[in-house]
């Protein structure tokens, strides 16, 4: 069958689907729920493609027929995707400090940074870990509640992150990793100390300071906010 | 009464405006800094003194790390804290490797279209197009192994108060070296090329009074001695009993004389002084009361910091060492001072600690040591156009004057690091 | 049902090819006026009742909601007295007239037919003597004809000059409120199974065409041409095929496939047989909602008696068609409704699947399968018994037919009402069901549920037909249309139906069950007061993607009802964001609530019952005044306050 990816022409047995093509064109659009025979069902919506017609389909379901013009990145797709991740992060239980997939594995981190989602902790791309993690050793690092992105070039070289790239600012990330603080030792005072550094100018940073100083608070057990 | 103003001066870090007035048999010229105020003095008060060198490597991208070494040091002296043989040593090679570094984007892309007669980078490619990528390159090459070495290209992050913060493992450094060792070939090509096309023009300095510091074992390592050229020999924490600090009405720094005259320092300033350890320079005869030779004592810089930090490392990496530290968080009372000699010269770092924390700051760049001095020079450039018979050709006194200020090497964004406080020293 | 004579020897096991049209036309194998007296006196007896006299009593869901079981027990206990014979009295369907539940339609010989509507328990015997005993039938709502013999004719409409039933067409629901659904052979004697009878004298691929030149589209909503999609599915090799009745209908408030089951089951199942005969199909479900549990009754019992006559089994009129069909109950899911999720339902769990490929090729258990709606099985029957230029003489160009609409909402006549593609909205609503009700005015339209959108009023010429409520930004669903008037609250209505979606999002894919749950939560900001502009571009930014990246149509159509009223009603969004107001008072948190002084006289009773400790009294003036700080707008006072003295603003 004749497939059109993206302008290029690929030839696929009758019977495959469009990630075949895809493959073929060189053309990869990420998966996240496709895994061969086992699970086809289509349900994460990445592998989105757009249709002549402009209707999105899922690459890894959609069988092929001749003549069938696909592309892959056009700006429905990337909105859908974009929007998609978004979903994702936010259902998903934030907890890249103790995450084995943290330093460098996080399936996740790499679609938010390829589709500009932001929101997923530093922590998740940081390659310390156990009890080379600075939190654990009892440092401020300010990992667990700025914004991935850097590459972590500080906590990687032993510095604590110092947060220059923003924020965390969801509600139950921000408690879990005043759990985590907590839990190490690391108090209120030294975290916001660090953190004021470089959020203070930040409109933002009135909220986010009662937002930690609330979930700090619950984390020693200190009662309901 | 003339004014002649070159607003906007291009092709230097940050905002200029050159001023030369003329009238009365006098000519005064005028380095205005209209580069925005930003308050570097005063945002480090208050904060725990570990996190300064962080806030003050963020001065300025270009020289983060000389910025980021000074500010360690003198928090160090504040708390009584030595870092070790080892430590400085690596400091040495990071920073020298940033002297090289900048040096070659200066020369390549900011001096050079002067003297190969065009205006921009982009015309320079077709004129001198060998160079400019060499010097890309050779650019390139540092950065990496700046990156490699102090963990970010610029604010560096492996260093720390009291020592490094990750233990430097044989690999990376011995990796540093192969990096450099490379291109040191390349570095003397991009040199001798690069000397070859700066024909400076002549300028007599109205006062030579020159500043340094002296290193405590080859060209450009660190040192507790500031020499001058008058004579003077003092330590860094003395500083305020020979440098006296003014604010320009009508600019956004600060500047600096010594002992009531202008000064300099520089490239030019570190190979006048220091002759005994600048043998290895192998620098061309240069006439050094020339403001404009900087440049080329710059060029000769640049082949031997590769060198140098390339020893350096090789050195660090048969020698073993244990300063792993973690900040030190207990503080402690004290004032202290960190001196190192920065890309365009020496820079001063000055802080008052107490508990934990700075309550006071004060911060001498290179630039603003430099500014008096640029306004003497380019008053002597005036007069000599003048002098020479003809008319005052505002066009022809305009590109001179550009082209002295970027002998300099000015850094517009460290030197407004000011608070800005009118008349009165900043507190 | 059975043997006129000795001479029928039709059987389960050997039966006569005639069986259906000899029930009424019979006997066809001998001529014998005794068997046709037998025939035709029963006939009769079946349409018109013992001696002419008959109390229709409808017993559907609607009508058994609104009190039809108690009336039919005063029925029972009057009659006797009154001298009408007890088999008078039949149990029928609906007929969609539910705004006159519990109605009733009395026949007596000579008497014109009189419909008497929203009748009480107390007030049965009085009616049955006025008409029985006075031939009056002043009071009356409608008769079927003006005879000139009873009492009180001219002041009572006949019921073609209503314009509720005269602007009607009922094709299908023609048996509804006419025939007792829980007999086969009622529906034998009002002309069914003759579709069934004709289909099996044509082959498959005729009946196909037949349907074809009918031009019949699904009625569940989607539209696509039935022929094609038989067509499809006759023409895959499988041996094994499905046919199914998709009896889920899940949209909130629509009830016109209850309504086809619960009064005329027959004629469903007809269709059904038809159409897996047309397919090839040896087996064929009837998938019901357990929520709606007298459909699935009815339906079941229509199945065990059509059975028990031959229409389903073996050899069905001997045409060497084998023929059974089963009744699945679901287990409660709005998604189900969906194709693929229906068969997933059949095979142990309820989730869609990504199309293509389509259910007519890989289906249930992988086999070809085709799923219809209730209403277009019934299309089907109708059509083949009389012809598909009967069906094709009404609709558009491009929609042939009739459709079962149900009007609720703000509207004076709610109820379920066929008429043909095609009629506009403003005689749907306005002509048929009545209008908004006195005083008030008609804002918007919602049709097709929670997967359709609004039409405001100013669009109600628009005609009811597939293309042009697209064009409108509405679909038309499965037929639901829910009126509103100046006391609907646009943004409310989009929250309301988007929490149904909500609650009812399968889970498989991300855009459904996070987007959704998104435009919930703005939605409800908004309506809380604590929306911004901002959020107006979530809601249109997030609804492309969930309207786009799901994975099967509920979650393709959450989003029509928002972005649908943000088209047509943006202002009022922008009310409740920029001036925090609801202009039609129904957003409880930005309404203020205040006492009204001269009303007020102190007895005290709202604050004791003030969740919040909001109510204080005015010492001076001894009148009660509300904190607006401290109001957490609950309405309990306005409920509570004897005098009506708490005041609603906007």
């Amino acid at each position: 069958m004749r497939v059109i990816v993206n302008g290029k022409e690929v030839h696929v047995p009758e019977g495959e689907t469009v990630l075949a093509a895809l493959k073929k064109a060189g053309d990869a659009v990420p998966t996240l729920c496709f895994f061969g025979h086992m699970y086809r069902e289509a349900s994460c919506r990445m592998c989105l493609v757009e249709l002549r017609n402009g209707k999105l389909v899922p690459a890894c379901a959609y069988p092929v027929s001749d003549g069938l013009e696909v592309r892959t990145d056009t700006p429905r797709v990337r909105e859908a995707r974009r929007t998609v991740v978004e979903f994702i992060l936010s259902i998903h239980r934030v907890r890249c400090w103790s995450c084995p997939r943290k330093g460098g594995s996080c399936e996740l981190l790499k679609l938010a940074t390829a589709y500009w989602v932001e929101g997923i902790p530093v922590c998740s791309s940081c390659p310390l870990y156990g009890e080379d993690c600075l939190v654990i050793k009892g440092e401020p690092c300010l990992g667990p509640i700025t914004i991935a992105g850097c590459g972590d070039p500080c906590p990687g070289n032993g510095s604590p992150c110092i947060g220059c790239r923003g924020p965390v600012t969801r509600r139950d990330v921000l408690e879990a990793a005043a759990q985590f603080y907590v839990s190490n030792g690391v108090g209120l005072e030294d975290v916001l100390e660090v953190a004021s550094m470089f959020w203070e100018g930040l409109p933002s940073y009135g909220v986010l300071k009662a937002s930690l100083g609330r979930a700090f608070k619950k984390a020693l057990g200190g009662g309901v906010d | 009464m003339r004014l002649t103003r070159v607003e906007g001066v291009d092709r230097v870090f940050g905002h200029l405006e050159l001023e030369v007035l003329e009238g009365d048999g006098e000519i005064k010229a005028f380095f205005r800094v209209t580069h925005g105020a930003r308050f570097i003095e005063l945002t480090v008060k208050g904060r725990p003194c570990w996190e300064v060198p962080y806030i003050a490597s963020r001065i300025c991208g270009a020289c983060s790390i000389a910025h980021y070494v000074a500010s360690m040091r003198a928090v160090e002296h504040a708390l009584g804290l030595d870092a070790g043989e080892w430590v400085g040593d690596f400091r040495d090679a990071v920073n020298m490797i940033q002297v090289a570094q900048n040096h070659l984007v200066h020369l390549a892309f900011l001096a050079l279209p002067d003297y190969v007669g065009v205006q921009g980078l982009s015309d320079l490619k077709s004129r001198a197009g060998r160079l400019v990528i060499n010097s890309m390159k050779l650019n390139t090459t540092c950065l990496k192994v700046i990156k490699l070495i102090a963990g970010r290209i610029v604010n560096p992050n492996t260093l720390g108060v009291g020592g490094l913060l990750k233990r430097p493992f044989k690999g990376p450094l011995l990796k540093a070296t192969d990096y450099l060792r490379e291109c040191e070939a390349l570095a003397k090509e991009v040199v001798d090329e690069a000397l070859a096309l700066l024909k400076i023009p002549e300028l007599r300095d109205p006062a030579n009074n020159c500043m340094a510091l002296k290193p405590r074992r080859a060209y450009l390592t660190t040192g507790d001695e500031i020499l001058t050229s008058t004579g003077l020999s003092f330590k860094p924490s003395n500083y305020e009993e020979y440098l006296e600090e003014a604010r320009l009405e009508y600019s956004n720094s600060k500047a600096v004389v010594l002992s009531g005259a202008p000064v300099h320092v520089g490239a030019r300033a570190r190979y006048e002084l220091l002759k005994d350890y600048s043998r290895d320079l192998n620098a061309p005869k240069a006439d050094l009361s020339n403001p404009f030779s900087n440049l080329i004592i710059k060029a000769v810089e640049i082949p031997y910091c590769i060198t140098a930090a390339r020893e350096i490392l090789e050195d660090l990496a048969r020698r073993t060492t244990d300063t792993v530290v973690d900040p030190p968080r207990d503080g402690g009372d004290g004032e202290g001072v960190g001196v190192v000699e920065a890309p365009r010269g020496l820079l001063i770092h000055h802080y008052v600690v107490s508990g934990k924390r700075v309550v006071n700051a004060n911060i001498i760049t290179p630039t603003e040591i430099n500014a008096k001095h640029i306004e003497a020079s380019a008053k002597a450039l005036a007069e000599s156009l003048v002098s020479d018979g003809r008319p005052l050709n505002a066009g022809e006194l305009q590109r001179k004057l550009t082209m002295l200020v970027r002998a300099y090497d000015p850094c517009l964004p460290c030197v407004v690091h000011v608070s800005v406080v009118r008349g009165r020293k900043h507190a | 049902m059975s043997r006129c004579c000795g001479r029928c020897w039709h059987s389960l096991e050997y039966p006569c090819r005639n069986y259906v049209r000899c029930r009424t036309e019979g006997p066809l194998c001998h001529d014998d006026p005794s068997c046709r007296a037998l025939r035709t006196g029963r006939i009769r007896y079946i349409k018109e009742g013992p001696g002419g006299y008959r109390i229709k009593v409808p017993l559907a869901s609607c009508s058994i909601a609104a009190g039809a079981k108690e009336v039919l027990a005063a029925i029972e206990e009057a009659v006797e007295g009154l001298g009408i014979p007890r088999d008078a009295v039949k149990t029928v369907g609906c007929t969609g007239l539910c705004y006159l539940d519990p109605w009733l339609e009395l026949k007596a010989p000579g008497m014109p037919a009189a419909l008497y509507g929203n009748v009480k328990p107390d007030e049965v015997e009085d009616i049955l003597r006025r008409y029985f005993t006075d031939n009056d039938v002043s009071g009356a709502y409608a008769i079927s004809e003006r005879t000139g013999r009873a009492e009180g004719e001219n002041n009572v409409p006949t019921l073609s000059e209503l314009d509720v039933w005269r602007l009607q067409v009922r094709y299908v629901s023609r048996n509804c409120g006419v025939v007792n659904p829980e007999s086969i052979e009622d529906y034998v004697v009002y002309g069914g199974y003759r579709g069934l009878d004709r289909a099996l004298r044509m082959s498959p691929e005729e009946v196909i065409e037949e349907v074809k030149k009918s031009g019949l589209r699904g009625r569940g909503g989607a539209g696509f041409p039935t022929w094609l999609k038989w067509r499809i599915c006759r023409n895959q090799p499988s041996k094994e095929k499905y046919v199914i009745v998709n009896a889920d209908e899940g949209d909130p408030g629509a009830f016109m496939n209850r309504l086809l089951a619960e009064s005329d089951p027959h004629r469903v199942l007809e269709g059904l047989i038809i159409a897996g005969y047309a397919v090839g199909a040896t087996k064929g479900f009837i998938f019901v909602r357990a929520e709606k549990p007298l459909m699935a009754e009815r339906l079941q019992k229509a199945v065990e008696e059509a059975r028990k006559y031959g229409l389903l089994g073996r050899n069905i009129l001997g045409r060497g068609f084998d023929f059974d069909v089963e009744v699945i109950l679901s287990a409660g899911a709005f998604v189900c409704g969906e194709e693929t999720a229906l068969i997933a339902a059949i095979e142990g769990r309820a989730t869609p699947r990504q199309r293509p490929p389509y259910p007519a090729v890989v289906g249930l258990w992988g086999k070809p399968t085709v799923i219809n709606n209730v209403e277009t099985l019934a299309h089907v029957a109708t059509l083949m018994a009389e012809g598909w230029e009967s069906f094709a003489a009404y609709g558009t160009e491009r929609s042939k037919g009739t459709k079962m609409f149900c009007v609720t909402g703000a509207v004076r006549r709610t109820g379920a009402y066929e008429v043909p593609i095609g009629t506009t909205l403003r005689t749907l609503v306005e002509r048929i069901a009545g209008g908004v009700k006195e005083g008030r005015k008609l804002k918007a339209v919602q049709i097709g549920g929670p997967s359709g959108g609004c039409v405001p009023a100013h669009l109600l010429d628009t005609p009811i037909d597939y293309e042009s409520l697209r064009d409108a930004g509405a679909i038309m669903g499965s037929g639901g249309i829910v009126v509103m008037d100046d006391t609907a609250c646009m943004v409310d209505v989009a929250k309301y139906f988007t929490s149904f979606i909500v609650a009812e999002s399968c889970g498989k894919c991300f855009p459904c069950r996070v987007g959704t749950k998104i435009l919930y939560d703005t939605l409800t900001r908004i309506t809380e007061g604590r929306g911004t502009l901002e959020d107006l571009e979530v809601l249109e930014s997030v609804g492309r993607v969930v309207r786009d990246a799901s994975l099967c149509a509920l979650g393709g159509t959450a989003p029509n009802p928002i972005l649908s009223t943000l088209r047509y009603f943006r202002d009022e969004y922008l009310a409740h964001i920029i001036d925090k107001r609801c202009p039609a008072g129904v957003c409880t948190k930005l309404l203020k609530y205040s006492i009204n002084p001269d009303k007020c006289v102190g007895c005290g009773t709202c604050v004791k019952h003030c969740p919040a400790g909001a109510i204080s009294k005015d010492e001076e003036s001894g009148k009660y005044i509300i904190n607006q700080e401290k109001c957490v707008k609950c309405g309990t006072c306005v409920t509570v306050c004897p005098v009506n003295a708490v005041v609603k603003e906007v």
